[in-house]
C-alpha cells in the first residue's frame, strides 16, 4: 500500500496488458505533438520563430533607431528599407511605423537597457510575441497583408511604466 | 502516549512519530501557511487590479504586490510545504526519527532568514523585479542574498532528507522497499538538487554582479540557468503533487483503492520524471534571440512534450485504480462507477478535482510549449492561466486536501468540520477554473502578463474576460481563506482526541470490495482518451491553424 513500506514480492508485479496500452498511448500522444513542430518547420516557412540574431552594441543600436525614427516619422517606410526598432524604458523608438501592405520588411529589434517583449496585436486575430534583449538584435521579416492599425505593446515587465509602452504600426494600402 | 525515546504512536495508522521531528514538520508547515496568507493578501491586490476592477491604481504598488505574490506563493508556500512533506514521508512513514534535528533547524533558519530578507526587500520597494529577477534589471544586493540563503536552506533540507533515508535503511527501521509515496518524494528531491545547482549558478553570478565585482552579466546565460531553477522546481511540485495524490487515494478510501494500483508501474512513471525534466528547460526561451532554433526545438518542444508522458501515466493509474475499486464493489457500466465515487469526501474530491485542473493546465501548455505557436502565447496571460491550473489547481489543491488528513493526526485534534472542508475543495475548483479560463481568454486576445492594464489602456475586447477574472479571483480567495480558517481552528481549537474513529470521522469513505470480483479500467482509458486525444489535439492543431492565418513572419 502506497504509504507503507513493502517487500519486493508485494510490489514488483508484471505490467498488465492495460498498462502497456497506457504507456503506448502516452508515448504516441507525445510523439504526435513533437512530430508536428518538426513537420511545421518544413511545411510553413513563413510562420516561424525568427532564426537570425546578431550582437548589437546598445548605444549604437539606440542611435540607429533614433535616426530611423527621425527620417521616417510620418512617412511610409519604402520597400527595401531596414527598420530599426528600439525598446527603451518606457517607449518604443520609433513609436509609430507606417508600412505598406503586401511588402516584406526586415525589422531589427533590440534594447539599450533591460529585457522587453515585442508584442504586435492587431485586428483580425493578429498576435505576435518575441523577446527583446539588450546587446542582441533580433532580425524579423514581416509582411502585413491587410491595411489596418496594429499595436506594439511591451510584454516583458521592464519597470514602473511598462504598461504604457505602447507603439503603433499603421499599415496602408 | 509517549514512548521512551521521544516517540509516540499514531492512534489511527499505528505509525511511530518522533516528537522532535514532528516539531520540525509543524514549524515548516506553519511557515508554509504564513507564506500562503501573505501571498493570498497579495492575490487580493493583484487579482482585483488585473481584472476590470482596478483596486491598485499605482503601478509601483501593483508590481510590488505582484512580486510578493509570485514569491510567497510559488517559491515560499510550495517549498516550505514540500520540506515538511519530505520530512514526514522519510520519518513517520519509515518508522524512524530524522537524521539530525539540528541540521533540520539549520535548514529552517537559513530558509527563514532568506524568507525575511526577500519579503522585506520586496515590500520596501527595493526589489520590484518579479521572482524571475531578470538582469540587467537590478534589485538591492541583499535581495539576491536572501534568495540564495532560502535556496541554500532548501538544499540542506534535501540533503537531510537523503541522510534520513540512508539512516532508516541502515538501521533497518522498515522492512522491504520505500513506500510509493516516499519514493515519489525522493524523485522530487533528486529533481530538487538540479533546481538548486542551476539556481546557484544564476543567482550567485547575479549577486556578484550586483556587488560590483564584475562589469556585466550575460542575459541569455542568466535566463537559461534561472529557468533551470524555475522550470525544474515546477517538476518538484508536480512530483510531490503526484505523491500526494497517491497518499490521498490511499487515505481517503481507507486503504481500499491503493490495492488496485500497480506500484511497479507507478514507480517507473515517477522515475521517468528524472529523465525528462532537465531537457525541458528550453521552453522558456523559445522566442529569445540568440539561442539556436534547433536547441529550442529539441529542448523546448520535443523535450517538453515528453515531459507530459509520466503525468499521463499517473493520471491513468490513479483514475484507473479508483475505477477498479468501484467495479470490485459491484458498480458497473462504462461510466456508471463515476456516480458511485464518494464525491462528498474532501480527500477524494480534492484528488479528482486537483487531477482535473492539472490536466486542463497540461492541455493548454501543449501549444504554448511548441516552438512556433509559442509566438502566439509567449508572455501573454495564457501563461499564468496555465500555471494557475497546474501549481494552484493541481499542487496547491492537492496539498490543501492532504492537510485535512495529516494535520489532525499530527496535532491529535479533530478537523473542525469535514463539511466545510468539502465545500472548500469545491469552491477552490470553481474559483481556480474561472480564474484560469478568464486568464486564458485574455492571453488568447494578446493581453500581456505582468502588466497593470489601466482602463484607458484596455482593448475593448479585454473587458469581458477581465470581469470574469475578478469573479474567479473572489471565489478562490474566499476558498483559500476558508482553508486557512479551517487549519487555524483545527490546530488551536479542534477537539482533542486519540480515538481513531473520531480523528478520521467523515474523512474516510471505505469502499467495500468483493474478493475476486471482476475489475476493469476501461472507463478511465476512455475518459483520458477523450481528454487528451480529442480535446488536447483539437486545441493543439487549432493553434497551428491560427498561426497559419497570421500575416507572414519568419
Ligand atoms: C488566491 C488566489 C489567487 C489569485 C486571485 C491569483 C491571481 C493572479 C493573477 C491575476 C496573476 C497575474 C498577474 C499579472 O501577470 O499581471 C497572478 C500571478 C501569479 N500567481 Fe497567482 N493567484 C492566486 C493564487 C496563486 C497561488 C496559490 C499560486 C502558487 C502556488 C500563485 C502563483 C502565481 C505566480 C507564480 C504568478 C506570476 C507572478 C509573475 O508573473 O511574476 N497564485 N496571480
Ligand atoms: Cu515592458
Ligand atoms: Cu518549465
Amino acid at each position: 500500500m502506497t504509504i507503507f513500506p513493502r517487500s519486493i514480492e508485494e510490489w514488483y508485479k508484471p505490467l498488465t496488458r492495460e498498462e502497456k496500452i497506457w504507456i503506448a498511448l502516452a508515448f504516441i500522444v507525445a510523439l504526435t505533438l513533437a512530430g508536428t513542430t518538426i513537420a511545421w518547420h518544413f511545411i510553413d516557412r513563413s510562420h516561424q520563430v525568427p532564426s537570425i540574431a546578431v550582437e548589437a552594441d546598445p548605444r549604437e543600436f539606440l542611435s540607429k533607431a533614433m535616426e530611423f525614427s527621425r527620417t521616417y516619422s510620418g512617412k511610409v517606410v519604402p520597400e527595401g528599407t531596414d527598420i530599426y526598432l528600439a525598446a527603451v524604458r518606457f517607449t518604443w523608438i520609433p513609436s509609430e511605423l507606417i508600412l505598406k501592405a503586401g511588402v516584406t520588411y526586415r525589422i531589427w529589434v533590440s534594447s539599450p537597457d533591460v529585457l522587453h517583449g515585442l508584442s504586435i496585436i492587431g485586428p483580425g486575430d493578429v498576435v505576435y510575441n518575441v523577446m527583446v534583449m539588450p546587446g542582441m538584435a533580433y532580425v524579423i521579416h514581416v509582411k502585413f497583408d491587410k491595411p489596418g492599425e496594429y499595436e506594439i505593446r511591451c510584454n516583458e515587465f521592464c519597470g514602473i511604466g511598462h504598461a504604457n509602452m505602447i507603439g503603433r504600426i499603421r499599415v496602408v494600402g | 502516549m509517549v514512548l521512551p525515546g521521544l516517540f509516540r504512536t499514531c492512534p489511527v495508522t499505528g505509525l511511530r512519530v518522533h516528537l522532535p521531528t514532528q516539531r520540525l514538520i509543524i514549524a515548516n508547515f506553519v511557515m508554509a501557511l504564513l507564506s500562503i496568507v501573505i501571498g493570498g493578501i497579495a492575490a487580493i491586490f493583484v487579482g482585483f487590479s488585473r481584472g476590470s476592477t482596478i483596486l491598485v491604481k499605482d503601478p509601483e504598488q501593483y508590481y510590488i504586490w505582484l512580486t510578493a505574490h509570485g514569491f510567497n506563493m510559488l517559491i515560499f508556500w510550495i517549498l516550505w510545504f514540500e520540506v515538511a512533506l519530505v520530512y514526514f514521508v522519510s520519518t513517520v512513514l519509515l518508522n524512524t526519527s530524522i537524521y539530525s534535528s539540528r541540521i533540520g533547524w539549520l535548514a529552517f533558519t537559513l530558509m527563514l532568514i532568506g524568507w525575511l530578507v526577500v519579503n522585506v526587500t520586496v515590500f520596501t520597494g527595493n526589489a520590484t523585479v518579479m521572482f524571475t529577477a531578470y538582469p540587467p534589471m537590478a534589485a538591492h544586493p541583499l535581495f539576491y542574498l536572501g534568495y540564495i540563503l532560502f535556496a541554500l536552506g532548501v538544499f540542506v533540507a534535501l540533503i537531510l532528507f537523503f541522510l534520513t533515508l540512508y539512516k532508516a535503511r541502515v538501521e533497518g527501521t522498515y522492512k522491504g522497499h520505500l513506500p510509493l509515496v516516499t519514493w515519489g518524494a525522493a524523485i522530487a528531491a533528486i529533481i530538487g538538487l538540479t533546481v538548486v545547482t542551476h539556481g546557484a549558478v544564476a543567482l550567485l553570478t547575479t549577486f556578484v554582479w550586483r556587488l560590483g565585482l564584475v562589469e556585466s552579466i550575460d542575459v541569455m546565460f542568466y535566463r537559461w540557468f534561472f529557468w533551470g531553477l524555475g522550470h525544474n522546481a515546477q517538476y518538484v511540485n508536480v512530483t510531490a503533487m503526484v505523491a500526494v495524490w497517491y497518499a490521498l487515494l490511499t487515505l481517503a478510501t481507507g486503504y481500499t483503492a491503493a490495492r488496485f494500483v500497480n506500484e511497479r508501474y507507478a514507480r517507473i512513471a515517477f522515475a521517468l520524471y528524472t529523465l525528462f525534466v532537465v531537457p525541458g528547460i528550453g521552453h522558456h526561451i523559445l522566442v529569445d534571440p540568440g539561442f539556436s532554433v534547433y536547441l529550442k526545438q529539441a529542448s523546448g518542444s520535443v523535450g517538453s512534450h515528453f515531459l507530459s508522458v509520466p503525468s499521463m501515466l499517473h493520471a491513468l493509474a490513479l483514475l484507473g485504480g479508483l475505477e477498479a475499486t468501484l467495479r470490485a464493489a459491484g458498480h458497473t457500466g462504462l461510466f456508471g462507477w463515476l456516480a458511485k465515487i464518494p464525491w462528498r469526501n474532501p480527500g477524494v474530491a480534492g484528488l479528482l478535482l486537483s487531477m482535473l485542473l492539472f490536466g486542463i493546465g497540461g492541455v493548454i501548455a501543449q501549444p504554448q510549449t511548441t516552438l512556433q505557436p509559442n509566438l502566439l502565447f509567449h508572455n501573454t496571460m495564457w501563461v499564468p492561466a496555465h500555471f494557475h491550473l497546474t501549481v494552484v489547481g493541481g499542487t496547491t489543491l492537492a496539498f490543501m486536501a492532504l492537510s485535512y488528513y495529516v494535520v489532525p493526526l499530527l496535532t491529535l485534534r479533530r478537523l473542525i468540520s469535514t463539511r466545510l472542508a468539502t465545500i472548500q475543495v469545491y469552491t477552490a475548483f470553481i474559483g481556480i477554473l474561472i480564474l484560469a479560463i478568464s486568464m486564458a481568454i485574455l492571453g488568447w486576445l494578446g493581453s500581456p502578463r505582468r502588466t497593470l492594464v489601466l482602463p484607458e489602456l484596455m482593448k475593448p475586447e479585454w473587458w469581458g474576460p477581465a470581469t470574469l477574472l475578478v469573479v474567479g479571483a473572489a471565489i478562490w480567495i474566499a476558498s483559500g481563506a476558508l482553508w486557512v480558517v479551517l487549519m487555524l481552528f483545527t490546530v488551536l481549537a479542534g477537539r482533542r482526541s486519540t480515538d481513531p474513529g473520531e480523528l478520521t470521522s467523515g474523512l474516510i469513505s471505505a469502499i467495500i470490495v468483493k474478493e475476486g470480483a471482476k475489475t476493469s479500467k476501461m472507463g478511465s482509458l476512455v475518459i483520458v482518451i477523450i481528454f487528451l486525444v480529442v480535446i488536447m489535439l483539437a486545441l493543439y492543431f487549432y493553434s497551428f491553424l491560427r498561426l497559419g492565418f497570421q500575416p507572414p513572419f519568419w
